[in-house]
């Protein structure tokens, strides 16, 4: 199936020359702007100098008020401090253009945000392009910035690198600073970026990552197994077709099966709204009409969560991560797709699903919740898709393997 | 006529609980946040047959740590 009526071409955008006003105006016609607020970098000698980057709309930005694309924050102070990551980048040399569109308070995967719009997808504009950090992933596909950052808490850049065909890294814990970071879910948020390909991105990660924390590693031909099972069943053929594909180029075993990965997935859907729920809690008693309706109704409900659905997702969260732990004795790197389907059309989203299946909002994180609550790294890799449209394939590494893992994919080449 | 009746004691359930914690909530949003409610309760139910699994570990910490 060819997609109908492509209006955005990549290729034709990434002759844009960055950071001009011509690009913002792309960025902020397709919805992918939340603000553009230039800085120029720290330092004009560093290895980023001559690059750009835009940040995803929950990093503060010395002198502004850090909005997480709500309007929540709006009576709070503007930040005393950029972000660590943002003051790093400019003290490289980069220099920042702009926030990028998400979902709001970044719990979301479609980044149709109430104050900035439907980030539109930049191969195809009436269809999503993933969220939470859709805008960050959509400026990189088109070609306006060298690199985005975004962050990750259940798939927030492993779902839009997935929709819009960009590389995206979710770190282990402590890798990347998360200061100045606005939270959704303290235990699973992740500072992350986007790149257009894994050699970009490497060289990115390792200028921006803590001291130490990305050495380089001795393993040059890694052991990969393929998830199978949930991670290979209902999902579209033509994901199917190119994460079999990439497995085959990759010598990587399959058929490696977890036990119980609905429960992992459900675990890891009450455990983050569990935490957002105490995060925004007395906010929503004290404040609830400053929030968009369709967040505070889902931030309510979880706020009924029980202690003992609480227990049980800790317990499932566990296992799993003990299951992941096992498989890592014997292979270096899993390999899983990010997403079950390319990027939906926007007004597919709240159509209502048929009699026992789930809302498709609901399947947009199937692959990255359940990997999310194992706190593996993750590097998700582009993949092309016989529908014309992309897709992305997980890497996932053990606890601390974020150096190999990016420098496998860096040397895939993609 | 019975369903309609369940339904408005479900909802009368959920507004009773979430002013118990101090919400203030508009009988607008009653019926999303009963629909988000039934999502979580949803997920609730899958995991609790695989946690009370006698397979299941309770720890983490095994397995290689690079």
């Amino acid at each position: 199936m060819k997609p109908q009526g492509v209006q955005l071409s990549p290729a034709k955008l990434r002759q844009t020359p960055a950071p001009s006003a011509s690009g913002l105006s792309v960025a902020r016609d397709n919805g992918w702007l939340a603000r553009d607020m230039v800085r120029e970098p720290t330092s004009q000698s560093g290895p980023l100098y001559g690059q750009s980057f835009f940040a995803k709309d929950l990093f503060a930005i010395k002198g502004e008020i850090t909005r997480s694309g709500s309007a929540i924050f709006d009576s709070d102070l503007p930040a005393k401090a950029d972000a660590a990551l943002i003051a790093k980048a400019r003290s490289l040399g980069a220099r920042l253009i702009g926030t990028t569109n998400m979902d709001a308070l970044a719990y979301g995967f479609v980044s149709n945000n109430p104050l900035y719009g439907r980030a539109k997808n930049p191969h195809h504009e009436d269809r999503i392009c993933g969220g939470s950090s859709g805008g960050s992933a959509a400026v990189i596909a088109a070609g306006l910035a060298d690199f985005a950052l975004g962050s990750d808490t259940s798939g927030s850049i492993r779902v839009p690198s997935a929709f819009c065909g960009v590389a995206g890294y979710r770190p282990s814990a402590g890798v990347l600073d998360s200061a100045g970071i606005s939270p959704l879910s303290p235990t699973f948020d992740r500072p992350g970026l986007f790149a257009r390909d894994a050699k970009t991105l490497q060289k990115i990660a390792q200028l921006l990552a803590e001291p130490g924390r990305l050495h380089d590693t001795a393993t040059r031909s890694p052991k990969i197994g393929m998830l199978g099972g949930y991670f290979m069943d209902n999902l579209q053929l033509v994901i199917k077709q190119a994460i079999l594909e990439f497995a085959a180029e990759t010598g990587a075993r399959t058929g490696l099966e977890v036990r119980d990965p609905l429960a992992a997935r459900a675990a890891a859907y009450i455990l983050v709204a569990d935490e957002a729920a105490q995060i925004f809690g007395e906010k929503l008693k004290t404040h609830p009409e400053c929030f968009d309706r369709e967040t505070r109704c889902r931030l309510v409900a979880a706020a009924l969560i029980r202690n003992q659905w609480r227990k049980n997702a800790i317990h499932v969260q566990h296992d799993f991560t003990h299951q992941f732990n096992r498989l890592f004795n014997d292979f270096d790197i899993l390999i899983a797709p990010c997403v079950a389907m390319i990027a939906p059309l926007a007004s597919q989203l709240d159509k209502m699903p048929p009699a026992g299946t789930p809302p498709l909002r609901a399947s947009l994180g199937i692959f990255t919740q359940p990997v999310s609550i194992t706190g593996c790294p993750v590097v998700s890799l582009p993949l092309q898709t016989a529908a014309g449209l992309p897709t992305a394939v997980q890497l996932i590494g053990a606890v601390g393997s974020d150096a190999m893992l990016l420098d496998f994919a860096s040397r895939l080449g993609r | 006529m019975a369903d309609e009746r369940e339904n408005q004691d479900r909802l009368t359930e959920i507004a009773r609980l979430l002013e118990r914690q101090g919400f203030r909530c508009a009988a607008a949003d009653l019926n999303d946040i009963r629909t988000h409610f039934d999502i979580l309760q949803a997920m609730a139910a899958k995991i609790e047959p695989a946690a009370a699994s006698p397979d299941f570990r309770t720890s983490p910490s095994e397995g290689r740590r690079p």
